[in-house]
């Protein structure tokens, strides 16, 4: 298995992820002391509030609370436990699969259930907050729900009506707030067994085109050994949209009970993958800030694993309506952190002002390649003694990917130094004797005119 | 009154290894020629010595270093003391080691004087351009490059002969500086400065029968200078690279000097003997090795 395991990231960087869920129990020790494992970065959790009052308070016209409401609460009240599981899982100091991740915790509901208007509202309050990823282990469908209320609000307008004048413009507006920030959306499949793409009829709701598309990933559980789906996950199903979108990580891993300060426990489900797959992303924007959500996101789809199950090798899904084939059950497959680590093709160095700044994978009209004297630079062995010296100057010396992510070289292995041949005594010296009888020759006249 | 001499060496494969015709009048003298490695002019100071080294590195800068070469040269009296010589040559070589082409352009301008009958002395100006390499890529202790190099040397020969019946005494000297220079624009490398030095210099005596040479020389390489480096450190988030620029100095740390004893006695029109003795203080290309000797004793024949 390569998902993720125990994977640190870059010191001192601190990935905003904000956890819409039940709260967390904030004196448990997996979330006191800073930056995770490695006490690197910012602090575990950095703060949060409570959604429901926060959004009140926002809106108290449309929600009907008009009294203001104390939302800096959002610790865990119970009985939902989930939320202290959930975050544990993204960045626990112990057991957190990211040691970069800085909490914000979005409390959306005490229970199982959320109201979806709570939801687009924590949504937009995390992008507001600068996150740069949001994890909703609730079942939600954003990309469907955004199209619902993109479709009332155009309606709306269409009517003459403009401003946020009820839920679903809120909502909306929320939701675009996430898309300006382009903050990226990571959300469980869902524990039914259901065809997500039927299931949410995706197919008239998901399109390329639609704004929050690329934002957005949709986790399902892998079972413990990693390599088929957990009975109870939603598997992506037959819209090729939510194939490429949709991705799977271990269905159970162990948590924070938030009953005490220092209880844990196993935690199954879709819930428990989403929050592996926001760990993975925090990390690998640990490590390259420049990184839009949007390409980390896609980082992470383009190098899922696809060789770990037989469905990967049944190609006949679609037509006979069959839905046992590896796309349409791990959609882009299994979370593999280290391979979305890994360079993108070949790591050259550059002597350009810029790399690309920023793409979501392919070839780059204007990549810089590494010239052959940065591959190999060959030192002459009359200056050999500057050899460790261009070697000491070359450590650190950055590659970049081909989408821009820089890397460090060693190319020290590169920096040789060369002898001549044709230079040394034995061949000189055959020279001689190859023009011995010449040698004091003179030359002759042949032609001479007084 | 004209004169048209040619001389055309052979090597061991029956193949010239240097051709040179000249046509004289009055006081100009024009002459094309060809070499190879290894082979030096018959006019340059220090050649057609029995010693295996100086003959080219006494000649031209960087000539032993191609394959082959084409050149022409023009020499002019402006009258019975001062002469002009000017001459460029095109040669082809490669990086050993490398597999580069490196093509080697040179023009030399010199204005001598022939003080009496038995001293000459010049000052010349040379001026190379190389394609793909620097200094030979290898050889004379240079980089090999993409973008090729432009070295500039001056320096002053003098050359003593005296003659006396059918023996010829000679003593001759060179030194020659410079500088060499490469920019590179797409390389980590991004420039080379060097400051270049060669000398030569030897006394032999000859007659129709025996040759005798002693030669102390300093092949051209590089004394000092430095280079420029361009490593990319890290970029913004714009995608802006950041580079670091260090500049390392160029210290030779080793210093080739060749010691060369010949001699040669003609048994007949047909066969020769010879002996031949270097020693190689700091030999560049033999890394490890701080002195290198070679002892030659040969007899030649002609069939």
């Amino acid at each position: 298995m390569t998902a993720t395991l125990d994977y640190n990231g870059a010191a001192a960087q601190s990935v905003g992820v904000a956890v819409l869920d039940s709260g967390i129990n904030t004196s448990h020790q997996e979330f006191t002391g800073n930056g995770g494992k490695n006490g690197v970065g910012g602090p575990i959790v950095s703060g949060g509030i409570d959604t429901t009052a926060a959004m009140n308070n926002a809106y108290p016209t449309i929600t009907g609370t008009t009294t203001p409401q104390d939302s800096t609460h959002y610790s865990y009240v119970g009985p939902s436990t989930h939320g202290n599981f959930v975050a544990s899982i993204v960045a626990g100091a112990n057991i957190g699969y990211s040691g970069n991740a800085s909490l914000y915790i979005e409390k959306i509901t005490d229970t199982s259930t959320a109201s979806s208007a709570t939801v687009a509202y924590g949504f937009g309050d995390a992008a507001t907050k600068g996150m740069s990823f949001a994890n909703l282990s609730y079942g939600l469908d954003p990309i469907s729900y955004y199209k619902l209320l993109a479709d009332q609000v155009a309606a709306e307008q269409a009517a003459g009506q403009t401003g946020i004048n009820n839920l679903t413009d809120m909502q909306y507006a929320q939701f675009q707030n996430v898309i300006n920030k382009g903050m990226g959306l990571i959300v469980a499949a869902g524990n039914t067994t259901l065809n997500f793409s039927t299931s949410n009829n995706t197919t008239s709701t998901w399109s390329t085109s639609n704004p929050l598309y690329g934002q957005t990933l949709i986790v399902g559980a892998l079972d413990s050994t990693h390599n088929n789906l957990a009975s109870y996950s939603n598997f992506a199903g037959d819209d090729p949209n939510v194939q490429k979108r949709f991705i799977t990580a271990p269905g159970t891993n162990t948590g924070a009970d938030p009953t005490s300060n220092t209880a844990y426990g196993s935690f199954s489900g879709t819930s428990s993958a989403a929050p592996v797959v926001t760990a993975a992303a925090a990390t690998l924007k640990s490590y390259w800030s420049f990184m839009t959500p949007t390409q980390v996101d896609q980082r992470l789809l383009d190098t899922a694993d696809k060789n770990f199950n037989a469905m990967w090798s049944i190609h006949t899904c679609g037509a006979s309506g069959s839905l046992n084939c590896g796309n349409y059950y791990f959609g882009q497959g299994r979370l593999d952190l280290p391979a979305a680590l890994a360079p993108a093709g070949v790591v050259v160095t550059t002597t350009a002002a810029s790399v690309p700044a920023a793409s979501t994978g392919g070839a780059y009209a204007n990549r810089q390649t590494a010239p052959a004297q940065a591959a190999r630079l060959v030192i002459p062995a009359a200056l050999a003694p500057i050899q460790q010296q261009v070697r000491a100057e070359s450590v650190g010396i950055q590659g970049f990917d081909t989408i821009g992510r820089n890397y460090t070289l060693n190319i020290a292995p590169a920096i040789s130094t060369a002898t001549d041949p044709t230079q040394t005594l034995g061949y000189e010296m055959q020279g001689f004797i190859d023009g011995f009888m010449n040698k004091g020759q003179s030359s002759f006249t042949a032609f001479e005119n007084h | 009154m004209f004169a048209v001499d040619q001389i055309i060496d052979y090597n061991s494969y029956g193949r010239p290894a240097m051709a040179y015709v000249q046509y004289s009048a009055n006081n100009t003298a024009f002459s094309a020629f060809h070499f190879t490695r290894g082979q030096s002019l018959p006019d340059a100071v220090g050649a057609d010595l029995p010693v295996a080294l100086v003959t080219f590195n006494g000649a031209n800068p960087l000539a032993g270093m191609v394959y082959q070469a084409d050149g022409v040269a023009a020499t002019q009296k402006i009258n019975d003391i001062v002469f002009t010589k000017t001459q460029i040559w095109s040669g082809t070589g490669s990086a050993v080691a490398l597999g580069s082409y490196d093509r080697v352009d040179q023009y030399a301008f010199a204005l001598g004087a022939n003080i009496g009958e038995h001293v000459q002395i010049r000052g010349e100006e040379i001026r190379a351009r190389e394609s793909s390499g620097f200094l030979g890529a290898i050889g004379s202790g240079g980089f090999s490059t993409a973008d090729g190099a432009a070295i500039r040397l001056h320096g002053v020969s003098l050359r003593l002969s005296l003659n006396a019946a059918t023996n010829r005494f000679e003593a001759f000297a060179t030194y020659r500086r410079g500088a060499a220079q490469s920019n590179f624009a797409d390389s980590i490398l991004s420039r080379i400065n060097a400051n270049l030095s060669q000398s030569t210099v030897g006394v032999s005596w000859r007659n129709h029968v025996n040759a005798v040479a002693l030669a102390y020389s300093q092949p051209l390489h590089v004394t000092g200078g430095d280079l420029g480096m361009k490593l990319a450190i890290g970029r913004t988030d714009n995608g802006a690279v950041m580079y670091n620029t260090p500049t390392v100095v160029l210290n030779p740390g080793i210093r080739q000097v060749n010691w060369e004893l010949g001699m040669t006695h003609r048994l007949n029109q047909n066969a020769k003997i010879g002996m031949n003795l270097i020693y190689v203080k700091n030999p560049a290309n033999s890394p490890g090795l701080n002195h290198d000797a070679g002892l030659l004793l040969i007899y030649g024949a002609r069939i």
